[in-house]
């Protein structure tokens, strides 16, 4: 128990070389740490909480196997965490029969629309108060260029399936990409200055 | 063309990495071309904190208890691994789960379940598990691929807070621990096998108390013949 407590006081890029080691009590804390994000990513993607607890776990058990370990080139953990969610949360939605093809007629808003009712505790806040102010971050961008990176990011679609489905050229779509995250970047740079 | 045009070339595609949406092909062009280019592999650093803001920015939601047990449980377990050796009947500790093995072994032959039978592919094989009757709707395959094998089960019931599955490698009379897993809601696991396979005669799985045993303790479920 004391263990774990000074295991909570290091930081992330800390806590991850003794997760490569499976040190459990490390695992632990970087669960305990991230779990939230993780698990709330997965259900904003796959849009069932059953669902969403397999791919966290899913996620969560490939980083404490992996033989290589978090590599701080990748980004920061949390990022690296939530890439690794999203990527299983997206083979999830592929593999799912259901899915419609693009070509099919999809409506983006449907994916869109995929958001979870709010179930956040005391215990949460304080993330909850960051998601908040990046959502608000993200409602500055033209809706054009949020569609085209929510499809990208929780859809799961290529940019030529997303020029495809929206009847847009594939130029348009890189553009929107590339301006929509540019004006977060910036955002982010200016929280931050 | 000047290094700053060619990069002014990638810059869309630089973006919608950061995004992961290329296919697998364009991925791959850009990362042969980022072991090139330091402005292209700045532009990712610099635009990878806003591509995970947008994965940060979900609404939260609390993960339920019962995934902590799941995800930590099975590190904690794997996280002890021991070897140990003797014959199977030394493996068991109560005469009952004992007499139970045996059973398994003398009928095994006998089982209604899974056949046995070798696909062997240029990348690796894979290898029908053979169901016990003690679980006899267990599904299950050990793939291997190179140096690694995983074994994927379907319709394992949930094992309880109490307990967990383990995988065992028979070598001759020696039985060695291997990993230690749970299946997600649906009875399915995939666990990636730990330990030497290329003299192994099979892999098999038991039901073991939560933090995994030293020992198998209860008869197998499912067997995957190597020999």
């Amino acid at each position: 128990m004391r263990r774990r407590k000074q295991l909570s006081r290091l930081a992330d890029e800390e806590l991850m070389p003794l997760v490569a080691t499976k040190d459990p009590d490390a695992f632990e804390v970087f669960y305990e740490r991230h779990a939230g994000a993780a698990f709330s990513l997965a259900h904003r993607i796959v849009g069932d909480p059953g669902r969403a607890e397999d791919v966290t776990q899913e996620g969560f058990m490939s980083i404490w196997r992996s033989e290589s370990g978090y590599d701080a080139a990748r980004g920061s953990v949390r990022g690296w965490l939530l890439g690794v969610v999203r990527n299983r949360a997206i083979d999830a939605i592929r593999r799912d029969a259901a899915r419609p093809a693009p070509a099919l007629g999809l409506d983006p808003a449907q994916i869109l629309d995929r958001r979870p009712s709010r179930t956040s505790t005391d215990s949460e806040v304080l993330r909850g108060e960051t998601a908040r102010e990046l959502r608000g971050l993200l409602g500055t961008l033209p809706r054009e260029q949020m569609q085209v990176i929510e499809l990208a990011y929780f859809g799961g679609f290529t940019q030529s399936e997303i020029a495809q489905m929206l009847g847009t050229p594939l130029g348009t779509v890189k553009g929107r990409i590339r301006m929509g995250l540019e004006k977060i970047r910036a955002g982010l740079a200016e929280g931050q200055s | 063309m000047s290094v700053s045009n060619e990069h002014d070339g990638w810059r869309d595609a630089v973006a919608t990495y950061a995004l992961g949406a290329l296919t697998e092909t364009e991925r791959g062009r850009l990362e042969e071309h980022l072991e090139t280019c330091a402005l292209c592999r700045a532009d990712i650093r610099w635009l990878q904190p806003a591509a995970e803001a947008i994965g940060a920015a979900v609404e939260p939601r609390r993960p339920p208890g019962r995934l902590r047990r799941r995800v930590v449980g099975t590190a904690r377990a794997e996280a002890r691994p021991r070897r140990v050796s003797g014959g199977l009947e030394r493996m068991i500790r109560w005469p009952a789960l004992a007499a139970a093995a045996a059973t398994t072994v003398l009928i095994a032959g006998l089982t209604v379940g899974y056949a046995l039978r070798g696909n062997d592919g240029p990348m690796g094989s894979t290898v029908q598990a053979e169901a016990t009757p003690a679980a006899p709707g267990l599904e299950a395959a050990l793939v291997r691929e190179g140096d690694s094998a995983r074994l994927e089960i379907t319709g394992l019931d949930a094992p309880g807070p109490a307990h967990v599955y383990q995988a065992w490698i028979r070598i001759g009379e020696e039985i060695a621990p291997s990993t230690v897993f749970v299946p997600d809601r649906r009875g399915r696991a995939a666990a990636a096998i730990t330990g030497e396979l290329n003299e192994a005669d099979e892999v098999m799985v038991t039901r073991e108390p939560r933090g995994g045993s030293i020992r198998p303790s209860t008869a197998p479920l499912l067997r995957a013949s190597l020999g």
